[in-house]
């Protein structure tokens, strides 16, 4: 496919999304890598727009560089907005109460520690839903306090060998230290994250190191 | 696969799934309808559970028949419950806030009106993360739109484009507002992909999903 075909399959995609407003979305594509630049008015959308993007057919990589510019409606106060992103995290029942937010105009960063991956996913994706906020970074640290009694490596092999979505033959895993390494090939996105979620949810990880190639 | 190989890899995938207690749960298979059967201590891990089983490859169909035992120290009032729910869902900047709530005994039903269907089911997803709900029920309606001309166009489109999807061996046909989708399908990923882009077609009133999960 041509950088301009796959452009505007990009570009068709994220007009398609009802979830993100593409009106000032500009794509640029290079041999698959694609570059998505502009603006939306919430965090939420940006993180929409790199997922609808990655999505599309013979997109191997996408870099997010767009910008977030709130809607006057949803811009807060300080204050205000620390306290709507300590409620939304409060109020799901997956979020741990050892993390916590703080916030600098609009940014909020996440501190504290959780036992699991799924966690501070769980916790960065709540906080990025809450209407004002810009951006989240996430420094949560992963404490297991289980780590695994037996062999990971071959726990996440048969994790992905169980996987309908996965061709598990294409996938590799290595293990050091807590450190989990996927590698391999796989034909989508959506293939790629549920490789990395099964390494993920192995007792005692506290680190993936992502070698997948999305080769559509 | 057999049935017992088939609930084998269930129960481990449902043991590895760290979102899930599995303790209580039971699985049983019968050629590829898989069923859960027992009890967890949220709706979340209700709902994880089943996305848990269909996960696993050989797996055609779910059937959660899981109970959702409240500890007593997560016991709610339905108004407390309500207000956290209502709360939740402000908080949230893909739900509108013409999505409303009623709660009876701890069953949360979603009422009120959205635009799109992802709306709703953003809404269903921050509910059921609520500790105190047993379980969350969609009744909110979709508000009519302006239907495109050609949604079956587009959605072949938006299929074709989809890197997870093998639009060749999916067929979507078109009335009034209604899309029936039909084909077969190699995991449930993939289906739910499908599913997800019939919704996106502007117009869009509902989706007869007829596509089947075959290996």
């Amino acid at each position: 496919m041509s950088n301009d075909e796959l452009e505007r399959c990009v570009s068709d995609e994220l007009s398609w999304d009802p979830k993100v407003d593409s009106a000032a979305i500009a794509v640029v594509a290079d041999r698959g890598r694609v570059t998505l630049r502009g603006t939306v008015g919430s965090f939420r959308e940006r993180r929409e727009a790199a997922h609808a993007a990655r999505r599309v057919r013979s997109v191997t990589s996408v870099e997010n560089e767009l910008k977030v510019r709130p809607l006057t409606e949803h811009g807060r106060e300080e204050a205000d907005l620390r306290g709507a992103v300590l409620r939304a995290l409060e109020l799901d029942s997956l979020v741990p109460k050892t993390i916590e937010p703080r916030l600098d105009d609009g940014w909020v960063t996440l501190f504290g520690t959780a036992a699991w991956q799924y966690q501070r996913e769980e916790a960065a994706t709540v906080a990025g839903n809450v209407p004002g906020v810009i951006g989240v970074d996430d420094r949560i640290d992963l404490k297991n306090p289980e780590p695994s009694p037996g062999d990971v490596k071959e726990s996440i092999e048969y994790a992905l060998a169980r996987n309908a979505e996965l061709d598990a033959h294409d996938l590799t895993v290595d293990t050091h230290d807590g450190t989990i390494a996927v590698m391999g090939r796989v034909r989508s996105w959506s293939q790629h994250d549920t490789a990395i979620a099964a390494a993920w949810a192995a007792p005692g990880v506290t680190e993936v190191v992502d070698h997948i190639v999305v080769d559509s | 696969m057999s049935n017992d190989k088939l609930v084998k890899y269930v129960q481990d995938e449902l043991y590895w799934d760290p979102k899930v207690d599995s303790a209580a749960v039971a699985v049983s298979a019968d050629r590829g309808t898989v069923t859960l059967r027992g009890t967890v201590g949220s709706f979340r891990e209700k709902l994880e559970a089943k996305k848990a089983a269909k996960r696993v490859y050989g797996v055609k169909a779910v059937d959660n028949e899981l109970e959702v035992k409240l500890l007593n120290d997560q016991k709610r009032e339905d108004a407390d419950l309500r207000g956290d729910v209502l709360q939740a869902l402000m908080l949230n900047s893909l739900v509108p806030s013409t999505v409303d709530a009623e709660v009876a005994d701890g069953f949360v039903t979603l009422t009120g009106t959205a635009d799109w269907q992802y709306q709703r089911d953003e809404a269903v997803h921050v509910a059921s993360n609520l500790a105190g709900a047993r379980d969350v029920l969609d009744d909110i309606h979709l508000n009519p739109k302006p239907r495109a001309e050609d949604v079956k166009e587009q959605i072949g489109e938006a299929f074709k484009r989809n890197a997870g999807l093998d639009a060749d061996s999916l067929t979507v046909t078109t009335s009034n507002g209604k899309v029936t989708l039909k084909g077969e399908v190699s995991s449930w990923a993939e289906h739910d992909e499908a599913v997800a882009a019939a919704w996106e077609a502007p117009g869009v009133t509902h989706v007869d999903d007829r596509i089947v999960v075959d290996y």
